[in-house]
């Protein structure tokens, strides 16, 4: 037991010296002017919403939601059926589409994508690296131009035209290490050596 | 209308963050003694509730929920570092004299800072138990939930805790582990 003496002195000796911390204002400008994105929805949007999220403004995240593959990562994976975590592909029209089915190797797609002429930067994390900048002030239509996305099955896949990037511009994605659920966020960056890789 | 509705919900997340963050601060370095562990913790508090805001902007008290957030971050990296359990032990038979020494000790403090920094000298779960009961004014049971031991364990551990408090206060000594940084 504690006596009620004590618990008292205790409750009034926390709240004069709780009240007395003052926030460092340096510190106080750090937390809140970082970009937390917000989500709209309680839980993250299924994947039949996902076509109707890329449609976002370049200063925010395309969205686009999938499933995990059941069992992932320790599961054996059955004869013909291996899924790679992540597929580049470059088509014939220029448009490069990624195909994201686990949260694996973002050094080895963000090196896929500048081998294909991409300046990007990946990171699992969900946030922008420090050496990043976020691309504001684009238009809708422009973000529209550069970025569309869709599903296959339960993955998310987004379809990239490089030709309509913007100039000094480069694509940065970078999906919550959430599970099961992956939330894929996509979007515009200044293109920089150490952001992008030119 | 989906760029307004996104730019409605950034806004009331940063009104929130901007209405919540001095008392979330105090909570966190009131645990942890660290400026700096402090504003990580409370960053990582931030990222945590704008993932889940579309749940957590509808409940009563968005504050209390993003202040449980940080408790758990608090009480996760301080399991990680310490050694704990040994700190909850039974309470010593002089109980009754040691805390009122310990209430007189409090009664007397003057010096704040001597007071937060004496209280940054504890065991984290000391700290813990001390802040969450007497700061942040949670019932034992509550208390005894988060740190997952009895109600018995954690008025015994108050009780520890404050005549180690006491101690410090009136002897003016560090304890040999631990340290604090003060707010700049």
């Amino acid at each position: 037991m504690i006596t009620d003496e004590l618990e008292n002195e205790l409750r009034g000796v926390f709240a004069r010296a709780g009240a007395d911390i003052r926030v460092p204002p340096q510190v106080r400008q750090r937390l809140l002017q970082r970009e937390y994105r917000p989500a709209r929805f309680g839980r993250w949007l299924r994947a039949g919403m996902a076509a109707a999220a890329v449609t976002l403004a370049a200063t925010a995240a395309i969205t686009v939601t999938a499933l995990l593959p059941a069992g992932h990562p320790a599961s054996p994976p059955r004869p013909g059926a291996q899924l790679t975590a992540w597929t580049v592909v470059r088509h014939g029209d220029g448009t490069v589409t990624v195909t994201i089915r686990q949260l694996r190797d973002p050094a080895g797609l963000q090196r896929r994508l500048r081998a294909d002429g991409i300046p990007a930067s990946v990171t699992f994390f969900g946030q922008l690296p420090r050496s990043c900048q976020r691309f504001a002030g684009l238009g809708q239509a422009v973000v529209n131009r550069v970025f569309s996305g869709r599903q296959e099955g339960r993955f998310p896949v987004m379809v990239i035209h490089p030709a309509a990037l913007p100039h000094s511009a480069g694509v940065a994605i970078n999906p919550p290490g959430q599970l099961p659920v992956v939330r894929v966020a996509i979007g515009l960056v200044h293109a920089s050596p150490r952001c992008t890789g030119s | 209308m989906r760029r307004r509705s996104d730019t409605t919900v950034q806004r009331e997340f940063e009104r929130f963050a901007a209405e919540a963050s001095d008392a979330l601060f105090r909570t966190g370095y009131l645990m942890t003694g660290d400026v700096r562990d402090t504003e990580d913790l409370l960053q990582e508090t931030f990222l945590r509730v704008a993932q889940r805001w579309g749940r957590v902007r509808s409940m009563e008290h968005p504050a209390a929920y993003a202040r449980r957030i940080l408790i758990n971050l608090v009480l996760k990296g301080a399991s990680r570092r310490s050694r704990q359990q040994a700190e909850l032990g039974p309470q010593p038979a002089t109980a009754e004299t040691a805390d009122e020494h310990a209430a007189r000790a409090l009664r007397d403090v003057d010096d704040l800072a001597e007071f937060r920094w004496a209280l940054a000298q504890l065991a984290p779960r000391q700290r813990a138990v001390l802040v969450l009961r007497y700061w942040a004014d949670l019932p034992v049971a509550e208390v005894a939930s988060l740190l997952g031991c009895s109600a018995g364990t954690i008025t015994s551990t108050a009780s520890r805790a404050a005549a180690r408090l006491a101690h410090t206060l009136t002897r003016g000594e560090p304890s040999p582990t631990g340290s604090a940084t003060r707010p700049g």
